[in-house]
């Protein structure tokens, strides 16, 4: 009798707790100021400049594009090369033929 | 192929010139109510993200052709083309967390668009490094990669208006103020241009290489 109690009690707390979870939130009341505090004497808040901020990323755009194209340049300058020697060398190898 | 040799420094010079009158433009553009000096950063990350989407569509869509027809002028397509996502989604990732900063607080935040663009770049870094290191044949694979890349866009995009974020939704650009407004697309067009000016000079490169190959083949041989 005292086990079907308990497995009631329990079974009853399974279904309480959904419906106690679908109940809106009791809302809290705004507290009242007990004082208002200058601006001057507030804790200092992070104050973050813009003007570095944007210039590091328009210039991070810059670098990288720039850099891009010097590699492009740079692996096709080397491109040519080698296919210019190739061209030489299959010219010699022709010619020795 | 004069017409192609010609079009690639009459693009450049073209981008450049936009791209110098830009930062008067972008001066001269209101500043934004609550995020100040900072948002100026928007004029040219948008436009990164706009062209990495691009070039992403278009590695994905070679690499498509490249798996339907073994088409090598499609592979070299893919292949310039991933490597421009990476550089563009680089300025993405770079800038977007300056401007972060400032306006949120943080530098980064692990929410939808910010993870799923930074999944967009690995996978196209990832792209790169196959047809690296992968050996002969990777190209099949890297192709895979590419439609994978390519599929992952438009999740990208619209990952503002579907899941909760902090980063702007996309009806941004289109409420802009006509102040705010021409500054971007012409920013938005510099960016397109300079981003043709690559790709064709990329896939130079590209076709400078398939010669050396062939030259070799032909040494071989």
């Amino acid at each position: 009798m005292k086990k079907c109690g308990l497995c009631f009690l329990l079974l009853m707390a399974c279904l309480a707790a959904p419906m106690l979870a679908l109940q809106p939130p009791a809302t809290q009341p705004p507290t009242s100021a007990n004082e208002f505090v200058p601006l001057s004497e507030a804790a200092p808040r992070e104050v973050l400049p813009a003007t570095p901020l944007v210039f590091y990323a328009y210039g991070f755009v810059w670098v990288t594009l720039l850099g891009y194209v010097f590699t492009i340049w740079r692996r096709m300058a080397q491109v040519e090369r080698d296919l210019a020697d190739m061209q030489r060398r299959l010219k010699d190898g022709g010619s020795a033929r | 192929m004069q017409s192609r040799s010609i079009l690639v420094p009459v693009l450049l010079f073209v981008a450049a010139v936009m791209f110098l009158r830009a930062p008067f433009m972008i001066d001269a553009a209101p500043y934004e109510s609550t995020m100040g000096l900072i948002q100026r950063i928007f004029y040219f990350h948008v436009p990164s993200a706009m062209v990495m989407f691009l070039s992403a569509l278009v590695c994905g869509v070679a690499s498509a052709v490249y798996l339907a027809k073994r088409s090598p002028r499609a592979d070299a397509v893919a292949v310039s083309a991933a490597e421009l996502v990476v550089v563009f989604g680089l300025i993405v990732l770079v800038t977007g967390p300056i401007w972060a900063r400032k306006a949120w607080g943080i530098w980064w935040q692990w929410d939808a668009r910010l993870t799923s663009a930074l999944v967009l770049w690995l996978i196209f870094v990832s792209y790169l490094l196959l047809r690296r290191f992968a050996g002969a044949g990777s190209e099949m694979l890297a192709a895979a990669v590419g439609v994978f890349g390519m599929a992952n866009v438009p999740f990208v995009y619209w990952s503002v208006n579907v899941w909760r974020t902090i980063h702007p939704n996309t009806n941004v650009v289109a409420s802009l103020i006509p102040e705010m407004r021409v500054p971007f697309y012409w920013c938005t067009a510099a960016f397109l241009l300079l981003y043709a000016a690559l790709l064709l000079t990329r896939l130079r490169l590209e076709g400078s290489r398939m010669q050396l190959e062939a030259a070799y083949a032909e040494l071989e041989d």
